[in-house]
């Protein structure tokens, strides 16, 4: 299913001033505002499909993962440079690396998504961090998370809870 | 920062495990020959707490040790769901397998953290931690490298930690490193063939 851009949800807005995102992927509150400007042209222009949205189940104030698939069916590029969500205090994008037997993880400050291509997050690569939960994240319960774009918009995701 | 050596001396002996059995290669990398686990207990402690798993009790069990930290999202995880695949792949097998996660953050993970987080992957699932002072020795007698990146007075820090589940035998003796991303069913493969 193609989730076209659209309006900012009502709780990321309100949410977003509360946000303040650690590790170099940091919500800029006037961009969460520009993106309730109703603007079709961007609209019609970039064409975002977020798609197989999941995250791991975890207790409140502890740490989670969300994975998914975005793929950019559009003819311009476009960036994620920020993340939203109700669910946590903080969110990024990370990628997690080996290097000589031993795990890192680092945030990506921004996440690009050239035209036509898919991008994946998934375990052992990149993945969006959710850190000090809010609430806990039961099996079977969903996670709004907002990725804040370059072009202005803001792509709505909803993340299914489940054990891998 | 100290190199991985152990690490290394293993990745050397991969083509070695791998001529040895060359007609079905193992998914984990074998050490061979295998060497006597490092201890695993705080050091100067004369009495462990019953609670805290040490490896020198386990003699008996093949035990798969894992070095993590209960806020990592996204490999911590990923090993222990291997982990839990593996353990539902073995069956009756599974008699005689320990499966222990050992948190390497002091700051932020009690012993009690460490279970309860491995339990929530497989209620068979044990966890430890270490303090500060005692977790230095273990990572010394490892041959591994775990400390915090960012700053571990702020909530978000990370901690770079082991990438391979290690796995002793039932004579003490470190015989494979399973490296993050193994399935479960190939995880299982391995261990039957190891006993
Ligand atoms: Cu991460």
């Amino acid at each position: 299913m193609v989730i076209r851009l659209r309006k900012i949800f009502a709780v990321f807005a309100s949410g977003v001033a509360a946000l303040a995102c650690g590790g170099g992927a940091d919500v800029d509150p006037s961009r969460g505002a520009r993106a309730t400007d109703d603007d079709p042209t961007v609209a019609a222009a970039v064409t975002l499909e977020a798609r197989e949205a999941w995250a791991r189940p975890a207790d409140s104030g502890a740490t989670s993962a969300a994975y998914l698939v975005l793929a950019n069916r559009g003819t311009t590029a476009d960036t994620v440079v920020g993340l939203v969500t109700e669910a946590a205090e903080s969110a990024a994008v990370h990628q997690t690396m080996q290097r000589e037997g031993t795990m890192h993880m680092s945030a990506l400050p921004v996440l690009p998504l050239p035209a036509g291509a898919e991008v994946s997050l998934a375990p052992l690569g990149t993945h969006v961090m959710l850190l000090r939960l809010r609430r806990a994240l039961r099996a079977g319960d969903t996670v709004a998370i907002g990725l804040l774009l370059a072009s202005g918009d803001t792509l709505p995701v909803s993340a299914v809870i489940r054990a891998p | 920062m100290r190199p991985p050596r152990l690490v290394s001396l293993l990745l050397a002996s991969i083509g070695l495990g791998l001529s040895a059995c060359a007609e079905r290669p193992w998914h984990g990398i074998v050490l061979d020959p295998p060497a006597p686990a490092p201890p695993l207990a705080a050091a100067g402690v004369a009495e462990e707490p019953a609670s805290r798993f040490t490896l020198a009790a386990a003699r008996g069990s093949t035990v798969l040790v894992y070095f993590g930290y209960t806020h990592c999202p996204d490999v911590c995880p990923t090993t222990l769901a291997d982990w839990a695949r593996a353990r539902r792949a073995l069956g009756a097998d599974t008699l005689g397998v320990r499966w222990v996660f050992v948190s390497v953050d002091p700051t932020r993970d009690t012993p009690a953290d460490a279970a309860a987080y491995a339990r929530q992957f497989h209620p068979t699932f044990e966890g430890t931690a270490f303090t500060d002072a005692e977790l230095a020795p273990v990572l010394r007698d490892w041959s591994i490298a775990a400390y915090p990146e960012g700053d571990p007075r702020t909530p978000d820090y990370t901690v770079a930690h082991p990438a391979h589940s290690f796995v002793v035998d039932a004579e003490g003796r470190l015989r494979l490193m399973i490296p993050p991303g193994v399935h479960g069913d190939s995880i299982a493969e391995d261990l039957r063939r190891l006993r």
